[in-house]
């Protein structure tokens, strides 16, 4: 089934429609989130109207998180089973990926000063996600310094997955260095510890977020297949 | 016996051609030296501030001084074709990766090792603590080495690749250093010297002992064509 996907060609048929779908789902989604979760969701009894950048925080480490999860899924599928589709993924959510760990790490910071009285704090999880913004950085130096596309895309896939594993253990190591971030309050045992009147708004926020990631992967996907079908062309015509 | 004799062989042409004129094997002792000339210009030469921050500024020193000798771990032998050569050989792609890392370290860390209870008397190291902190910069610096060797193959083949490898390799670096700096900061605080976090360390050695080479000789083989 996955195969059947992996042909470029099926891709670019499939993307042409889902493309301004999603965009219009992320536009629409966006506009409720923000309305709702910046007018009409309750202040916080204890940091007031500052905890609403929750509602811009909370879902950027989400797709921090989870492009890079997609970016090692994707070079698994390319390394194992050679689909080009995989390394088209994997390539251009890493600058869409660290764009969103950026407005991570400036909203956590902003958010940190009225709380915490602090811009900057080295504690685990704001760490950790600084660790995985190098690895988003390394990652593009790696894939831009290699010329042939082939042997960069290896090399790229080889490191994401090196970065994959160890990403568990900077996290294990970096809270058990520090840690004053609050626990994770959504996904735990005893269900949310978070009021449904915030966590609604935020999910919605966190669709909005998923679906801006997505139309920004399936177009950047296809803007990749052209180029490299022109590139092609050109060899072809140069030879 | 065959893979033994293939192993010390490719272990010691390592170590000799790090030895051997223009090997460069002392460079990364000398770099590890000269960055701790630097600390008290920078950080100022009071006995109270350098012996606080001493045994974590030794892993820095350990953590810079491994990244610039990572540049040379596999360029020179790619350029020249000598490692089209190796990986013609009937010996795993991973086991002759393994003794290549195995062999630079021996011939970088040791010079290292050697000079670095000199560097931790000159941070202001308390003296009884010189020979503990020091074995675990040793074992530090096998897993440095080990989990940089994986960014040196990847950027092998790039021109003036040392910055890039630099910044491949990193945030890879953050579990290892963080234990292995809690750990000479534990001890410095009186802890014992298998604490929990010299503990961690060990374990992260051994895991890229079994795992970096693999990584390492996939990313050497793109290379080669």
């Amino acid at each position: 089934m996955i195969s059947g996907f992996a042909n470029p060609q099926r891709f670019l048929g499939l993307s042409a429609w889902l493309l301004p779908v999603t965009s219009l789902l992320a536009v629409v989604a966006t506009a409720i989130g923000v309305v709702w979760s910046l007018w009409y969701a309750p202040a916080d009894y204890q940091q007031g109207e500052t905890a609403r950048i929750m509602f811009i925080h909370v879902p950027s480490a989400w797709i921090a998180v989870g492009a890079y999860t997609g970016m090692a899924i994707g070079s698994l599928s390319y390394l194992v089973w050679g689909h080009a589709l995989g390394d088209i993924a994997a390539k251009v959510m890493a600058p869409i990926g660290a764009a969103f760990t950026a407005l991570c790490l400036a909203t956590g910071s902003i958010w940190g000063r009225p709380t915490w009285g602090t811009w900057w704090e080295w504690d685990g999880r704001l760490t950790s996600v600084l660790v995985l913004f190098f690895l988003y950085l390394g990652y593009m130096a790696l894939r831009s310094a290699l010329e042939e596309t082939s042997k960069a895309s290896k090399a790229a896939a080889i490191l994401c997955l090196v970065g994959t594993i160890n990403i568990p253990i900077i996290r294990f190591s970096v809270e058990w260095w520090n840690t004053l971030h609050q626990k994770a309050s959504i996904i735990r045992e005893g269900g949310p510890s978070l009021d449904p009147s915030m966590l609604h708004p935020l999910l919605v926020m966190g669709v909005a977020y998923l679906l801006i990631f997505a139309a920004l992967t399936l177009a950047a996907m296809r803007a990749e297949i052209w180029k490299r079908s022109a590139d092609a062309i050109l060899a072809r015509q140069a030879a | 016996m065959s893979l033994l004799r293939a192993c010390s062989a490719i272990i010691g042409r390592e170590v000799r051609l790090g030895w051997g004129s223009g090997g460069g094997a002392l460079l990364s002792a000398s770099f590890f030296a000269g960055s701790i000339m630097v600390a008290p210009f920078a950080l100022g030469p009071a006995p109270d501030t350098l012996g606080k921050i001493g045994p974590g500024y030794l892993w820095l020193a350990l953590t810079l001084a491994t990244l610039v000798s990572l540049e040379r771990l596999f360029q020179a032998d790619l350029e020249d074709g000598t490692l089209d050569q190796m990986l013609l050989s009937p010996l795993p792609a991973s086991v002759q990766t393994l003794c290549k890392i195995l062999g630079q370290w021996l011939a970088v860390s040791l010079p290292l090792l050697v000079v670095s209870p000199i560097a931790a008397l000159l941070v202001r190291v308390k003296p009884e603590l010189i020979l503990p902190i020091c074995l675990q910069l040793g074992v530090g610096s096998l897993g440095l080495f080990l989990i940089g060797a994986i960014g040196a193959a990847l950027g092998a083949s790039v021109r003036r690749g040392g910055l890039l490898v630099a910044l491949i390799v990193l945030p890879l670096y953050a579990p290892s250093v963080i234990f292995g700096a809690s750990a000479a900061a534990e001890l410095a605080s009186g802890g014992p010297f298998w604490s929990q976090a010299f503990l961690f360390l060990c374990a992260l050695v051994l895991a890229a002992l079994a795992f970096a080479p693999l990584a390492a000789s996939a990313s050497v083989r793109l290379h080669v064509d």
